[in-house]
């Protein structure tokens, strides 16, 4: 309880001194228009071909929505993770040790940035456009279920993060791999994975586990679940997946620290 | 006229070192390097995917067969990787941290040095983007090039479309003499010109008004011809008349670079100083 009162005087602290740069602001927007000429891609093909393995421009959308909103919500808490290399080798990490707080709290109030309060904003209004397009029958479960969808995806992106920056104790230097899958969640999670055939899907289910970001919890709002190589129940667990995906994650971050050297030691 | 002949190589040696540094600089950094080329690798298989996907059961779409669509996909990528791998200006950099100051007293003029070292890094990527393709081209059935011509053509024009961008990065780079952050419109401008540039969509798939835009507009140049000239989509007067082009567009952002520049100059201010 106490940890989380704390953590958010530092996280309001630090939204406080982020918006005195107005070039912030033009980070949001930013993030807004590289998101967008993502969608632009799938929108130009799409009303050139009417759809990609048998989803409809709607549905894509929806699922692009889906997927962006999620990104936003795993970067707007977690951002600084990006920034973990530099912190660990100037040193700035003993500083966060020697303090009566939870490592990973601190690191991640220490400072916020805005630009992915553009990606959460380009995904839902992306999200609301494709509800109106796409096919699907709205009530208060599958609201619920939507939201805790997307809090599920970006706790799976969180975790697949936060695994990869927990070695950086080790080998120092992750950002480039963390940038690497980041950009298989962006470019390969947009589409439906039924594309990638059966291999592809296995990879993207259980090796990486896109498939529960957003296309999974997607097939179900879309009535889709038929098409899926999974169990359908598999495609409703979604959002525990990352529940699970997330505290192991923590686990292995925790291990990973006691290998830490502070730099120059 | 001897002399004027050892000032250039005296000249030229400068160069060289500069943009060595450069290499030697992306050269250290390999790690970045390689999970970059492990993005666009990973990019090229992405597009071969969903090209296959929305072709579907048909041949060809527009005219345009899937072979085709897969190889300008493939080559699209590649190049946008190559042409953008540097596109993160260094200008903006060395305005914050104060090193313009030295940067200004060196022999060779800034924006001269800050082009050579991303030529420089530029060459250290070509290589492990020549040898993406080289998978590319074993794994998937890519087009060969339309013709000899085509491929000089086409070399020609890569270069040209790296010249148009360098020179349209150096000027944004040039905002952050008034700015100091300029990160956000560097952004801005990767997706909107790779967008426009039709790296991720090939033009002739857009609507009318979009490529009636893409026309006047000098991004097509750093993707789109250089591509298409490859594919044999463009032609005879066509293709010189598309070279031309991306040659007026290096002069005109040349102009444009050095006409800045002498503004730039006079806005120098030093933090403490």
């Amino acid at each position: 309880m106490r940890t989380i009162r704390i953590a958010m005087v530092l996280a309001r602290a630090a939204l406080r001194s982020e918006i005195q740069y107005r070039s912030n602001f033009l980070m949001m927007a930013a993030g807004v228009v590289y998101q967008c000429t993502g969608f632009a891609f799938i929108w130009v093909i799409l009303a050139r071909f009417g759809s990609i393995g048998g989803w409809s421009v709607g549905e894509v959308a929806f699922l692009f929505g889906m997927r962006l909103c999620a990104h936003g919500l795993w970067v707007a808490p977690f951002h600084r993770l990006t920034d973990l290399d530099a912190i660990i080798r100037e040193g700035e990490l003993d500083r966060f040790l020697v303090r009566p707080l939870n490592l990973l709290v601190q690191l991640l109030t220490s400072k916020l940035w805005l630009g992915s309060f553009g990606d959460i904003a380009g995904g839902v209004v992306i999200l609301s456009a494709a509800s109106a397009v796409a096919d699907i029958r709205w009530s208060p479960g599958s609201v619920f279920y939507l939201a805790l969808a997307l809090a599920g995806g970006a706790l799976v992106e969180v975790a697949v993060q936060l695994a990869a920056a927990a070695l950086t104790f080790r080998i120092l230097s992750t950002k480039e791999l963390r940038e690497m899958i980041d950009d298989v969640f962006n470019t390969f999670g947009s589409y439906p994975l039924k594309i990638y055939g059966t291999s592809g899907q296995f990879l993207l289910t259980f090796v990486l586990p896109l498939a529960f970001v957003a296309y999974l919890p997607a097939t179900v709002l879309l009535g889709r679940t038929e098409e899926l190589e999974v169990a359908a129940a598999v495609a409703y667990m979604a959002p525990l997946v990352g529940v699970a995906c997330f505290c192991l994650a923590y686990l292995f971050w925790c291990r990973q620290l006691r290998h830490y050297q502070s730099a120059g030691h | 006229m001897t002399t004027q002949l050892t000032a250039m190589r005296v000249r030229l040696l400068k160069y060289h070192g500069i943009a060595a540094i450069g290499s030697r600089v992306a050269l250290t950094y390999r790690a970045s390097l390689l999970m970059r080329l492990v993005a666009v690798a990973l990019q090229v298989y992405l597009l071969s995917v969903v090209w296959r996907a929305v072709y579907g059961a048909r041949d060809s779409v527009s005219g345009v067969a899937l072979d085709t669509m897969i190889t300008y996909a493939t080559l699209a990528s590649v190049q946008t990787w190559l042409v953008t791998a540097s596109s993160s200006s260094l200008l903006p950099q060395r305005i914050r941290e104060g090193r313009i100051a030295t940067d200004l007293c060196g022999p060779v003029g800034i924006f001269e040095q800050i082009i050579l070292l991303q030529v420089g890094q530029a060459a250290v990527a070509a290589p492990p983007a020549v040898l993406v393709l080289l998978v590319a081209s074993a794994a998937e059935r890519l087009s060969a090039p339309a013709s000899a011509p085509a491929v000089i053509l086409y070399l020609i024009s890569v270069v040209l479309g790296f010249a148009i961008n360098l020179l349209i990065v150096s000027l944004l780079g040039m905002t952050a003499f008034w700015t100091v952050e300029v990160s956000g419109l560097m952004v801005i401008y990767q997706g909107i010109s790779q967008f426009l540039a039709g790296a991720l969509v090939p033009l002739w798939f857009m609507p009318g008004w979009l490529r009636a835009t893409t026309e006047v507009l000098p991004f097509q140049a750093l993707v789109h011809t250089p591509v298409s000239l490859y594919l044999g989509r463009l032609t005879g007067w066509g293709a010189v008349h598309a070279v031309a082009v991306q040659m007026c567009w290096v002069l005109i952002f040349l102009a444009l670079g050095n006409l800045a520049w002498k503004r730039c100059i006079h806005r120098v201010v030093m933090y403490g100083g």
